[in-house]
């Protein structure tokens, strides 16, 4: 069904789902979860971590049972045809929509670090036409870029360590000065930082191997992402006063303007070229998997030709909001969409696939 | 699109004419019985040409006549193995006195025409319903020189020539194998060049073999040349700017790539095998680093590697840093910089390209010139327009640094066509850097890897071993360990046998 060529290896999994979920948010994590969970924030970051294991084990759980489909070949089965698209137009929304806030939130990010003149357009159009240009290929070809590119998050972790000089451990203690109910609404806000483990519905299919292998690799992928989140969200707290972290939008960035090399000083703007580099990475993700549903919304087999167009969509949507309440009234639509194809949905499909006993017979895969 | 199409194809029909006049009768035309005849037709088949040498014979075996053309046959060679046999002889068969390696016997004279074109020439005795079609063609070869453009330190110092026979000699002596195959072709509706594809049968992948064997003779053209012509007709993408096929003119690279699994393609009239598939690491290696030990050999080919990235990035960073993110520099640095900067009047992207387009001058001057002539342009140039030019305050010092920096980056290079484009590549870089900075340059950074990873030679990754990442190929891709550790051949090249030395050890290692 699915020809030799496009299948990767489970490591490449690995690898495009660490590179789907750490984006943007590694900028505006710190602050967000901060303003919730206080200086307890690491935790709330570690216990959404632990969620999102949950929901790959759902999503595994449901890609098990249709064997060399993805999700949207299944819908139908499971929910029928009217209620299958209907769903089926809400993912794709959600991925549209998320695609759309990860380029606003970096194209933002970037005019307030370096360009402050520069037109939003010329930026976005930038990284969406690389994007653009990544994301009509095949899956392997994008596992391929997505292994390469792998290295430059330990350059982030490697440059946002230097800044442990000047930390404080006093600034976190005591543990859980929060209480528990804040920790646990830090730990839903930061919920939407580990999105792009959805990258497994349209993967499963093509990864060579068991299916505890590719379980296997998942895990480790989500624990890498949570640990660098986790890792990183600590030093801000561990560099920042808490009053200073609720001020600053970009903690990481702040921290590591005020480093300086013998060679290289304001490191916050190589920190923010790498960063670019992740960031579409992740963008990517979401444009294949914009354009992967977009396609079968169709009946398309081959996504490259409904790429360009999404890739259109995005720009529009993301090019649309030009002040801060637009921002985040399109990031509270995010977070609605998100938290019901992301969250609910997968448990509830599994419910369903368990409770009718809805599966993919073994001789149809032949 | 009319306009354009018609734009493209308005000499079309001119060109069908023309292709149906000069298309060669190839109707079959007995030999006659006559001689005189037989004469004739062939003096009018090649249009009285000029170099037709027709001598008459008489000897113990009959009447006859021997027609060559004395452009491409030796006439040594015709005393030696046709006349002096023939004279010598009584009234034998003359297929069991011409001594040549190759005789043949031909009925029909369009044929025998066709191989005289090819350095055979043709007797004929009168009566006969057949002719003899001799080889006795004129050897004309350079020797075999170390190649100007590949030259290596250590190692062999022979390097092909043009003459495809001799290549494929030189390749055979260092194979010892039987499992070295030649599949011989001929090219071109006009030029008939011979043209061969060389491969270890038990390594090459028999579907590669296969393919570039369609592609080859799917070729449709009058005219090919040389190898760089066959080269753009199988290449899959002709538009990316890195070359997927590698062309050298070193034997012994060439048989390094084909104990690989790799494929060579040779044709005569070109001293450059062309080897597929490559992928990109191997434009940055050298026989030298194979004649050097392990360590200086790495050492090396992570400082070619390097290059690359200097070559390509060096002026783009310059020009960011300094149109856009000068707080990057240390203070020191920064108040040595902009004394020289400020003056300038220009933004740094037209410094650049101006440096950069000099620089591409004098390369090019400089390679035409013969080698004297080229030094002092070289001088010339370099000395003396890049002092001045600092001096009238339209370029500063530090651009200076970075343009001659970068290119000397590009020189180290192994290979001409990667070199090529890696100085072409570094104009778009510049470009961005002056639009967008840092961020311009990792735009185009990103776009030139997803091309990269996207780019397949012969449906073989290109950017392998980084993308598919696969470390054990990094053994003798980005480093080169020494032999006894390198016991798998890289996976690019799809070889059927993995494999290569079975024995870990060092001592019982085959080299």
């Amino acid at each position: 069904m699915i020809a030799g060529k496009d299948k990767i290896t489970p490591g490449q999994l690995m690898f495009v789902i660490i590179q789907a979920q750490i984006g943007v948010n590694i900028l505006f994590l710190p602050s967000s979860v901060e303003s919730v969970a206080s200086s307890d924030a690491w935790i709330s970051v570690s216990l959404a971590g632990i969620t999102t294991m949950i929901l790959i084990l759902a999503i595994w759980g449901l890609s098990r049972r249709f064997p060399g489909m993805i999700l949207f070949d299944y819908l139908p089965l499971l929910l029928g045809k009217p209620i299958g698209t209907i769903v089926h137009l809400v993912f794709a929304a959600s991925f549209i929509a998320e695609c759309s806030l990860t380029s606003l939130l970096f194209v933002n990010a970037v005019r307030d670090w370096i360009f402050p003149n520069t037109p939003k357009s010329i930026v976005l159009i930038l990284i969406l036409a690389v994007s653009l240009y990544m994301a009509r290929e095949n899956l392997r070809a994008i596992a391929r870029f997505f292994v390469l590119t792998f290295g430059l998050i330990f350059l982030m972790i490697f440059i946002a360590t230097y800044a442990y000089k000047e930390a404080d451990i006093m600034y976190i203690l005591p543990i859980n000065q929060a209480g528990i109910p804040s920790i646990i609404k830090g730990a839903l806000f930061s919920m939407n930082s580990f999105f792009g483990y959805e990258m497994l519905f349209f993967c499963y299919p093509y990864v060579q191997g068991k299916s505890r292998t590719i379980l296997k690799a998942v895990f480790y992928a989500n624990t890498f992402s949570v640990l660098v989140y986790v890792y990183l969200v600590f030093t801000c707290l561990l560099v920042f006063t808490p009053e200073e972290i609720k001020i600053i939008p970009q903690p990481i960035l702040y921290m590591v303007k005020a480093l300086s090399f013998t060679i290289i000083e304001r490191a916050d703007l190589y920190f923010l070229t790498i960063w670019t580099v992740v960031v579409t990475s992740t963008i990517m993700a979401y444009l294949f998997m914009s354009a992967r549903s977009v396609s079968s919304l169709f009946g398309m087999k081959n996504h490259a030709g409904t790429t360009p167009f999404v890739t259109l969509i995005v720009f529009c949507i993301s090019l649309y909001p030009h002040n801060q309440d637009m921002v985040n009234r399109l990031k509270s639509i995010v977070g609605i969409l998100g938290s019901v194809s992301f969250v609910t949905l997968p448990i509830v499909l599994l419910c369903i696939s368990y409770l009718f006993k809805v599966q993919r017979k073994e001789s149809a895969e032949g | 699109m009319g306009f354009f199409s018609r734009m493209f194809t308005n000499n079309r029909s001119k060109s069908k004419g023309t292709a149906k006049r000069s298309h060669i009768a190839s109707e079959d035309r007995a030999v006659s019985a006559a001689t005189k005849d037989n004469v004739e037709y062939v003096q009018q088949a090649l249009y009285q040409t000029g170099d037709l040498e027709n001598r008459p014979i008489v000897c113990s075996a009959g009447q006859g006549c021997l027609l060559y053309l004395d452009s491409v046959c030796d006439p040594d060679k015709i005393h030696e193995f046709i006349l002096k046999p023939l004279f010598a002889a009584g009234e034998d068969d003359p297929m069991s006195v011409i001594t040549s390696s190759d005789v043949q016997k031909h009925t029909d004279l369009e044929r025998a025409i066709d191989l005289m074109l090819e350095g055979y020439s043709v007797l004929h005795f009168e009566g006969g319903r057949e002719c003899y079609v001799v080889r006795v063609p004129s050897v004309n070869n350079r020797a075999v020189e170390e190649p100007m453009n590949e030259k290596a330190i250590q190692g062999a110092h022979n390097g092909f020539i043009e003459s495809m026979n001799v290549n494929l000699q030189l390749i055979r002596k260092q194979i010892g194998s039987r499992n070295l195959v030649v599949r011989r072709y001929r090219l071109g509706k006009m030029t008939k060049s011979d043209a061969s594809i060389v491969y270890l049968n038990d390594l090459a992948d028999p579907k590669l073999v296969d393919e570039i064997d369609r592609k080859i003779k799917a070729i449709d053209a009058d005219n090919l040349m040389n190898a760089y012509m066959i080269l753009e007709y199988v290449e899959n993408q002709s538009f990316s700017p890195f070359p997927q096929i590698l062309q050298t003119e070193r034997p012994d690279r060439t048989i390094g790539n084909l104990l690989e699994g790799r494929i060579a393609f040779l044709m005569e009239g070109t001293p450059t095998a062309l080897i597929v598939p490559v992928s990109f690491f191997v434009f940055y290696q050298s026989p030298d680093d194979y004649n050097s030990r392990t360590l200086a050999g790495t050492f090396i080919r992570l400082l070619r590697l390097f290059s690359f990235f200097i070559a390509i990035m060096l002026p783009a960073y310059y020009i960011a840093v300094v149109s856009f993110h000068y707080e990057v520099i240390p203070k020191e640095v920064f108040y040595q910089i902009k004394g020289s900067v400020a003056k300038i009047p220009y933004p740094p992207i037209l410094e650049a390209l101006f440096m950069e387009l000099a620089i591409e001058l004098l390369r090019e001057a400089g390679m035409r010139l013969p080698a004297p002539i080229g030094q002092s342009i070289g001088i010339v140039g370099g000395l003396v327009i890049g002092d001045a030019v600092v001096r009238v305050g339209l370029v500063s010092y530090p651009m200076i640094i970075v343009v001659a920096l970068t290119a000397i980056a590009s020189f180290v290079v192994p290979s001409h066509e990667m070199s090529y484009s890696v100085r072409l590549l570094r104009f778009p870089l510049m470009l961005s850097a002056a639009f967008l900075g840092f961020q311009g340059i990792v735009f185009s950074l990103m776009a030139i890897l997803v091309h990269l990873c996207i780019l397949e030679s012969f449906g073989r990754p290109y950017f392998a071993p980084l993308a598919p990442m696969r470390l054990k190929d990094w053994k003798d891709s980005l480093m080169r360990l020494p032999f006894w550790m390198l016991n798998e051949r890289p996976m690019e090249s799809h070889s059927q046998k993995l494999i290569q030395e079975s024995n870990r050890q060092k001592g019982g290692a085959k080299r």
